[in-house]
């Protein structure tokens, strides 16, 4: 009962597993053979293994805990679930919602186990001024990031109990407005060079590694940000233009349907199901028909 | 009662400092309700990525006039006889639930 090895017609290049209606699933052969468990599975009665996330030690035998792939890593053996919260690692780039002003920290929702912290020392204050942040800052707090702001940022550092220290320290984090929130599975969302990409169809991007994705307009040209207050009175002016919304929208539904059909999300498969969505509008890209038609070329990538 | 159930089937020390909220909802029932909860709450709970022992399978037993049954409806369960319910870890074989209403002649029980 080790192995699955599922026979057909078509071979995908990832040997991607296509989880879909069972009269459109289509069988792939794998050219890999996967190891597949569910919690209680015996992975190995060898006591040479050191076991990892997901795994879980019964005597001498290590045995999974959660349903996904074994992956083995010279003498550690783990397995990644399918479907789980977002694990952050130093480095990845989040999309998260500010929900609660702490004392001299916030606390992010970047669908983790566990909130994320973004200290007041980890924002870079408005103006680039490089100070010690004093009490007036800490009482000036909710006038850079309230309850209910998005923000893009970085993870900075992981705490002992597997929450994530953010960071905002660069021009291009901060907070986010004027556009779309989409969310995905994590596991969707591949680690990259940039997160950040300026579509040709007239949008701005930010693939978050935690599975939340924004879609907005296309920054106009960097002014810079004296003061809080201005900053907050240039967003509410800021006026999308009609065509804007439309590429959002358009955009946000392909982004759904790349999820539906549980393809990984990059900015090339996401321009290529934009392209061929044109045809439809962006009303009918929820139908299944419309969604397996437009992610046919990003599938064979 | 689910709660103690799963108490015993999570590895809760993978999820320090965390609640997790089970919500269930029957949407049509005939009979062994709690049963039908615990298995959907098991396959709620793989689905989430959430570290478990194993599977917490359950079912439910029960006695109607002399015949021993299994997984009794909503019928049977009004039949004046126990209403047992196991779940348990199936590869480690541990019980984790054992409910018993109402009550019945030991005979009954042992078969």
């Amino acid at each position: 009962r080790d192995f699955k090895r599922m026979e057909v017609e078509d071979v995908d290049v990832d040997g991607e597993i296509c989880v879909g209606l069972p009269r459109k699933r289509q069988v792939v052969v794998l050219e890999h053979s996967l190891h597949v468990v569910t919690p209680g599975d015996v992975i190995t009665t060898d006591t040479g293994f050191m076991r990892g996330h997901g795994t879980y030690v019964e005597g001498e035998t290590i045995k999974a805990s959660v349903a996904g792939v074994v992956e083995r890593v010279n003498k550690l053996i783990c397995v990644r679930p399918v479907r789980t919260r977002y694990t952050g690692e130093i480095g990845d780039v989040v999309v998260g919602r500010i929900i609660e002003v702490g004392q001299r920290r916030w606390k992010v929702d970047t669908f983790s186990r566990l909130d994320s912290v973004l200290m007041l020392s980890s924002i870079n204050l408005p103006g680039g001024i490089l100070r010690r942040r004093s009490a007036e800052d800490e009482l000036m707090m909710r006038s850079y990031f309230k309850e209910g702001d998005l923000i893009s940022a970085e993870v900075q550092s992981v705490f002992s109990d597997v929450s994530l220290s953010l960071h905002t320290r660069s021009l291009k984090y901060g907070k986010l407005s004027q556009g779309c929130l989409v969310t995905v599975a994590p596991a969707l969302v591949k680690r990259r060079k940039t997160h950040f990409h300026n579509l040709p169809c007239g949008a701005s991007l930010i693939l978050g590694n935690n599975g939340y994705i924004w879609i907005g307009p296309l920054a106009a040209e960097e002014q810079p940000i004296t003061d809080a207050s201005n900053e907050e009175m240039m967003e509410t002016e800021m006026v999308t233009s009609h065509r804007d919304h439309e590429v959002i929208a358009r955009l946000r539904n392909c982004v759904l349907a790349l999820a539906d059909q549980k393809l990984p999300l990059y900015d090339t498969t996401i321009l290529y199901t934009y392209d061929a969505s044109i045809g439809h509008s962006a009303r009918d890209l929820v139908k299944p028909e419309v969604i397996e038609e437009i992610t046919s070329h990003a599938r064979q990538l | 009662m689910i709660k103690e159930t799963f108490e015993a089937a999570i590895l809760t020390e993978f999820a320090a400092k965390s609640q997790i909220d089970i919500y269930v909802q029957i949407l049509q029932s005939d009979g062994g309700n709690m049963c039908a909860c615990i298995n959907a709450a098991t396959l709620a709970l793989i689905d989430a990525g959430i570290p478990l022992r194993d599977y917490v399978s359950s079912c439910s037993a029960g006695f109607v006039e002399d015949t021993p049954l299994v997984d009794i409806n909503y019928l049977e369960q009004g039949a004046s006889g126990p209403d047992l319910s196991v779940a348990i870890l199936p590869r480690s074989e541990k019980v984790v639930l054992f409910y018993v209403s109402g009550f019945c002649i030991m005979h009954e029980a042992t078969s």
